[in-house]
Formats: structure tokens, sequence, C-alpha cells
């Protein structure tokens, strides 16, 4: 799984969790407030609360939440990406029609003129709209996940280690065996282990100190210093990264690899 | 399936919801109820009548919430005139106005106006007509007679709102209703400056008839049982604040000596 998707999964979900903090939205005077909550509008006049559920709200939020989860279902192709920055935008226009919807059955003057028993009465109360910290967030998402559509989610330029490399770097914490053995895991190559020795068709990998098992022609041997390659008539000395990646390709070459790696949004 | 039919396919279903989820949206304005507010209005508290002119007291009603007020002003429709209104209370006003003559004939008047203030911290304005009733009467008697030596002391009694100048007395006479005959008679005026303040009082007015050239006296007393009657006719003067307004009055009194 990609970093770069992941990111955007975390935005998202920091997104719908300001939204249930923040109001995306806010009009507020002195006597009445409208607050867009991802439920939809929280409205006070006069000290009475009202809560108008709105669809449009509910699915944006929904929306949201999918466009950021369909790269992580999704993965053997680009698509994928495609799909999710479609979502996305439908999301904000769902937004765009809660305004809509807003200025046209909530929509506020800032002033009222009401009929009384005596006459009339007229009142005028300004008020201040302003947009909240979820929105800023959403903006930001749409930016990487449209970043992540175009460079197919590969626009970190640090790059993940290679199989290779990080096995080299797990021989210091856990032995080469070991560090092998996990190497042939995600390659997809079978072996067996009989008395720690890692056994691939008619070719072994031990540490030094187990004995050379039987019934092998090639061996490979790691030691304190160094490693021993024995390919069944000679000997060969190598250094522990040479040896490491003789071993893997030597593995290649004996072991049925599995099925290759699929590219992720090929 | 290949990617991109995937992808066509799941934006065309996720492009229907969203449209069925819009106009579902607008289904739902059925669920939006307009805000009910009780409403402050103006009424009159009491209109009253004195000295200082007609005073209208207005009052705030339904005053819910954080209501301040202000000032504005108020109109009397009938005589046009208008007055800044006064806070005497956190919810009354109080208006000022000069009396005029028009006043004595009217039992209502409409106010009309606006009254300012603040709802919640922003800008209020509560217009308002109102019909309230009104009691301008300028009333002037005879509360007592008494005649003895020649000299005539006339107790007048009143009621008013505004100032009034009794100028002068023409043909006064006392008839002795039970004998048929004068007591005395006046003919001409007896030019007088009786100054009456504005409200409830009684002035004594007194005649020496022996100083009069044009009377003709009778008899200097009353008999002891004997009914009278005073013809007093006047000329008083209105004193408003804008206009004198000088009228005719006849007043009279009918009564019976030594009760």
């Amino acid at each position: 799984m990609r970093l770069e998707v992941i990111i955007q999964l975390i935005i998202a979900l920091i997104f719908v969790i300001s939204w249930f903090l923040a109001p995306l939205w806010c009009l507020r005077s002195n006597i009445y407030t409208q607050e867009l909550t991802p439920l939809g509008f929280s409205i006070t006049f006069l000290g009475h609360k009202y809560f108008l559920i709105l669809p449009n709200s509910i699915a944006a939020l929904i929306y949201v939440i999918t466009s950021a989860l369909i790269p992580i279902a999704w993965r053997n192709s680009r698509y994928s990406l495609y799909l999710s920055l479609f979502t996305l935008s439908l999301a904000i226009m769902l937004i765009i029609t809660v305004f809509i919807f807003q200025s046209r059955y909530l929509f506020y003057g800032g002033y009222s003129v009401l009929s009384t028993e005596t006459g009339y009465m007229y009142i005028r109360i300004p008020y201040t709209t302003y947009f909240g910290i979820p929105l800023y967030i959403l903006v930001f998402l749409i930016i990487v996940t449209s970043v992540n559509a175009v460079t197919r989610a590969r626009w970190i330029t640090v790059r993940r280690m290679t199989i290779i490399e990080e096995t080299l770097l797990m021989v210091r914490s856990e032995g080469p065996i070991n560090a092998i053995r996990k190497a042939l895991d995600r390659i997809g190559i079978q072996y067996s282990i009989i008395n720690n020795a890692l056994i691939i068709g008619d070719m072994a990998i031990t540490a030094s100190n187990t004995g050379r098992p039987e019934g092998v022609k090639e061996y490979l041997s790691f030691t304190d210093k160094g490693f021993i390659y024995f390919d069944g008539s000679s000997i060969t000395e190598l250094s522990t990264e040479q040896g490491i990646i003789l071993a893997i390709s030597k593995a290649l070459i004996k072991g049925k690899p599995g099925k290759p790696l699929a590219g992720e949004y090929a | 399936m290949t990617p991109f039919k995937t992808f066509i396919l799941l934006s065309i279903i996720l492009t229907l919801i969203a449209l069925i989820i819009t106009y579902g949206a607008v289904k739902f304005t059925s669920s939006i109820h307009p805000a009910t507010m009780i409403t402050p209005y103006v009424d009159v508290e009491n209109t009253t009548v004195s000295g200082e002119g007609l005073i209208v007291k207005l009052v705030i009603i339904n005053a819910t919430g954080n209501i301040t007020i202000t000032g504005g002003y108020a109109s009397i429709l009938e005589t046009g005139q208008s007055a800044q209104l006064s806070t005497i209370g956190p919810l009354t006003l109080e208006a000022k106005y000069p009396l005029l003559p028009q006043y004595v004939n009217l039992s209502t008047i409409g106010i009309k106006g606006l009254v300012s203030g603040t709802f919640y911290g922003d800008p209020m304005y509560i217009g308002f007509f109102l019909v309230a009733p009104i009691s301008v009467r300028i009333n002037t008697w005879i509360s007592n007679v008494e005649y003895s030596d020649c000299i005539l002391n006339i107790l007048i009694s009143y009621s008013t709102p505004v100032p009034i100048m009794i100028n002068e007395i023409s043909n006064i006479t006392l008839v002795d209703d039970t004998q048929s005959s004068y007591v005395f008679y006046v003919i001409g005026n007896i030019p007088l400056s009786t100054y009456i303040t504005p409200g409830i009082n009684n002035t004594v007015i007194t005649i020496n008839l022996g100083t009069i050239p044009n009377a003709r006296v009778f008899s200097c007393s009353l008999v002891n049982g004997h009914t009278y009657t005073l013809y007093l006719p006047v000329s008083v003067t209105y004193v408003y604040p804008t206009i004198n307004m000088t009228s005719q009055l006849t007043l009279y009194r009918v009564f019976i000596t030594g009760g």
C-alpha cells in the first residue's frame, strides 16, 4: 500500500473528525445562528435550538470517506485513483447543493419586519458568515487526491527499500538465515528448513555452526567472517553482503517463484 | 471487466445516488417551520390632562428577551402635534403636548409614532397607531352667592386645564323669584380682570353695587326664605399656549336664602 494513499486517507479522516467538532460554515448574529454540521443545519433562534437534518450533508460525508477508501480497496489499477477523485468531486457538489439549499430555504437577510397588535416591529440584526477549519482541510484533501490521481500516487520521492536492501539491513538484527527466509517469503519462493538450514531444491543455505545437510549438491554457508559458496567442486569465499545477494539470486533460479508482484495503481 | 469499465460503471452509480439524494433534500424542506416570536408592541398606559398639558404614557407589552427602549416620537393626528418620547421607566415612555382648543371637543385621539430601542444589542423600531380616550373639559359654575349691604360676593368654582381670564360681566341681574321683582340689575359691562389658574379651585368675585353707576338697586339685602336667581353673563378668555380664545358664557344660579 502506497504512502500517498495512506496520507489521503488520514487527511480524509481528519476532515471527518474536524467536521464533527467544528461547523464547515457558520452564520452568526445576536439572535440567530446557523451552523453546517455533517448531519445538517444546527439552528439557534433566540435561545431555541433546532436541528435540520440534511441528506446532502450526510451524503457528502459518506462520499468523502468512500473517496478515501476506494484506493485502499482497489489497488491494481490507476482508475481507482480516478474514481477516488471523481467521488470526492461529487462530495463537493453535494456540499455546494447544501449551500444552494441554505440560500433558498434558510435565507436570512439580517432584518425582519413583524406585525404586532398595534403596528409593526422592525429589527435589524447584522450577521457575519465564515467558513470553518473543516473547509480548509477539505481543500487540502482535494489537492492531495488530485495529485494522487495525476501522479498515480507516486509523488513522494523517497522510495521504499528494495527486498535486497531490506534483507541486508535485517542481517544485523536477525542473522542471515532469518533475513533470507523472510526475503524468500516475500518473493514467493518455496523452501524447507532442516536443522536450521534452508533447503531449496538441491541447494542448502546454512549458517557456519550447523552441519552440512545431506543430499545437496550446492551449499552456501555464512561464517563468522564472511561467506563460503561450494558449487559441488570448488569453494568461493565472499563477503556476507555478496553472500546474501548470491543466496537470493541462486534461490530465484533453484526455487519456484510464485506469481510476479503486481505493480500498484499501474 | 476492465478497470476502465469498472470506473465508468461506479461513476454512474455514485452520480445517480448523489442526484437522488439532492432531490430528496428538497423534499426535506417540508420539515422547515417558520419560527414564531412573541412580538412586543406599544400600548397606551394612560392619558392625563393637567396644567402641564396633555401627557401620553406609552408602555411596551410582551417585552420578552433583551429589549431596551431609547426613545422615539409620537404624533397626535387630530392636532398634528408631534413630540419626542422620553423614557420614564425601562418599558415606559412619555410624551407631553401643550393643550389646544381642539382638545375640548375631542373624546378620543389617534396617536401614531415610532419607538426606537435595541433588541439583543441590535437596532429595533416598533411602529404603532393607537386610539386613546381623552377628556379635556372646562367647567365653570357659581357655587355660592352672598348679598348684603349692596355688596355681592359670587363664589365661582372651576375646573380647567388652561388658565382663564374673566374679562367683564355684562348685564348682571339678581331676581327675587318669590316676589317676581328685581333685587338689582346692571345695564352695561362691569370690567373685571380675574385670572384663574389651571386646576380645580374656587375664586370669589366681589362687586360693590353701590359704586357702579349703571346699577339699579332695589334692595341691599336678601329676604330669608325667598328664591332668587342670579344671571351672570361673562366674557372669558381661555389662555391656550398658542392661542387665546374669547367666548361669552352665561352663568346662573337659583338659590334660596336662609336655607
